[in-house]
């Protein structure tokens, strides 16, 4: 049923809709994007068809060999080398458990089947250089992506191209021994590792890399509340960067020079030692390297936990940019952005500064 | 052969993309609030589009686009889950009218409203979408839009303006009077 209000919002909606000057986007640009956006999907296709004849080959070796079949748990089989093993469960609507099986200083990591009893291998993994410095190594077992890490490392994102689905996938990671872990990942959707773009992940050290990429990353300590170091890191190749303290985060799709900033953070609940209060997590870049003396003027009602510190991201000449990260609480919610400005002194000496426009999204 | 094909490709989306850029332009702006956000997000679609343009329709290209954009829209929305962005807006001249008074307005009221609730009513109030359409936008049921319809303009409508301090155009206003 159509009322005189809906008339009333079509109408206005079309009217706000036509008004303000959006500038233009330039065709050239997207289909660069565009272009870049294919080959890495092609990258990762072709990485996963690898995966796929590795998994072939393991079929037609437990078909050629009977001593390896469902009669005879890998796990029995002989070795005088200790045994690594990690359980990897991905919870949910068709539940997937997989063991990751690893002699210790070994190159090879068996990717078993844990549902059963029987444990037939699904997969193997050959693991360079016995894990250190190690990268990413993975392979796609039944529509899940199965793979190692190295020791201490966590798994911040999985990211795919998809269009119009969710985008959300479970994913548990394990220690396997001293030098690696061992994760899986399932996306809620079948098939949707098809159209994997990104994999970031942090070792140790609190690098950051995207597969076997590694991208300029800050880390900043944790403060206030917080218990998480919060990793910045910049992917200047596809102009994206985030944030993520290793439990949440998010990928921004933004200009890197265009003084983006960012706030994660949570209120605490009803029946807490301090219910309604907000601990956040402020970070941003600025697009000058070697930023120093940070300040900033913030929002009424903010306190600040931890002040801004910054910390120069360059890769040659290409990218100058400072990470910056404040820790900052408040009584309820606040307008954004809580970071009202910003001034530092740049590589130049002189002094800079810079205003947040009123305005937020989520 | 190969490259010649690429090439027309590439010049019939770079033809698309001049003409669905000012629609999507729109949406977007709808859904985000900010002019800045809205061409991120457009360009973000459009380069989404072009990479699985070998399998768009060319006559549902401007569906496909923007069944792209709300829903890249509402990926970051999940990913940045308990995540506030802060759109760093380029200065633009503030236009003391009352156009722009109204446009604020009323963004400010679809902001107030939760995602999945906004991006129902301007696909529906906007778009001008049917129900079927836009739950097949969005990957919902059509119950899930009637009610997030529902209660969007409930919303809406408890704080729209009265009349006589009225959003409405310029064409509208006179049609009160």
């Amino acid at each position: 049923m159509n009322d005189l209000f809906e008339d009333q919002l079509r109408t206005d909606l079309h009217t706000a809709a036509g008004q303000p000057a959006y500038g233009s986007i330039d065709p050239a640009e997207v289909i660069g994007e565009g272009r870049r956006v294919v080959r890495r999907r092609h990258r990762l296709q072709a990485l996963g068809a690898a995966a796929a004849v590795a998994v072939i080959g393991v079929a037609g070796f437990l078909a050629t060999d009977p001593g390896r079949t469902t009669t005879a748990p890998p796990a029995h089989r002989s070795t005088t080398a200790p045994m690594n093993r990690a359980l990897l469960t991905l919870e949910g609507a068709g539940e997937a458990r997989f063991l990751a099986e690893r002699p210790a200083g070994s190159d090879e990591v068996r990717i078993m089947d844990a549902a059963g009893t029987d444990r037939p291998v699904l997969a193997r993994l050959r693991v360079p250089d016995g894990g250190r410095p190690l990268a990413y190594t993975a392979l796609t077992v039944r529509d899940s992506l199965v793979g190692v890490l190295s020791g201490g490392s966590q798994l911040l994102q999985v990211g795919t191209d998809g269009v119009g689905e969710e985008t959300g996938y479970r994913s548990d990671l394990q220690p396997l021994g001293d030098d690696l872990v061992a994760f899986a990942v399932q996306f809620d959707q079948v098939g949707r590792l098809e159209t994997l773009s990104r994999i970031l992940w942090a070792d140790a050290t609190g690098m950051v890399w995207d597969t076997n990429t590694p991208l300029l990353s800050a880390r900043f300590a944790p403060a206030g509340t917080s218990t998480l170091p919060q990793l910045l890191w910049v992917d200047s190749a596809n102009g994206i960067w985030g944030t993520s303290d290793g439990v949440g985060g998010g990928v921004t799709e933004r200009p890197l020079e265009t003084w983006p900033q960012n706030s994660m953070g949570a209120f605490e609940p009803a029946g807490s030692k301090h219910p309604g209060r907000g601990t956040f997590d402020i970070t941003g870049l600025l697009p000058f390297s070697e930023a120093s003396g940070l300040t900033g003027t913030w929002a009424p009602g903010v306190t600040v936990v931890s002040p801004l510190q910054g910390q120069p991201l360059t890769s040659g000449d290409r990218i100058n940019l400072t990470a910056f990260h404040a820790v900052v609480t408040t009584d309820g919610e606040l307008p954004e952005p809580l970071l009202r400005s910003i001034t530092f002194t740049g590589p130049d000496g002189k002094q800079h500064g810079h205003r947040y426009p009123a305005g937020s999204r989520r | 052969m190969g490259r010649e094909g690429k090439s027309e490709r590439d010049a019939a989306f770079a033809t698309f993309v001049e003409q669905a850029t000012p629609s999507l332009m729109r949406t977007a702006w709808l859904l985000t609030g900010s002019t800045e956000a809205a061409r991120e997000l457009v360009q973000a679609s459009l380069v989404k589009t072009y990479a699985a343009w070998h399998r768009v329709r060319r006559d549902e290209a401007v569906a496909y686009a923007r069944r792209v954009l709300v829903n890249h829209n509402t990926d970051t929305w999940r990913r940045q889950r308990g995540e506030r962005l802060v759109a760093d807006l380029p200065e633009r001249p503030h236009r003391d009218d009352s156009g722009a008074d109204h446009r604020d307005d009323l963004v400010r009221l679809l902001a107030t409203l939760p995602a999945q609730q906004r991006r129902v009513v301007v696909l529906r109030y906007y778009s001008d979408l049917s129900e079927q359409a836009t739950a097949d936008v969005l990957g919902i049921s059509v119950g899930a839009v009637k009610s997030a319809a529902s209660r969007g303009l409930a919303g809406l409508r408890a704080a729209y303006p009265s009349p006589s301090t009225e959003l409405s155009s310029p064409a509208t206003e006179g049609s009160i009077r």
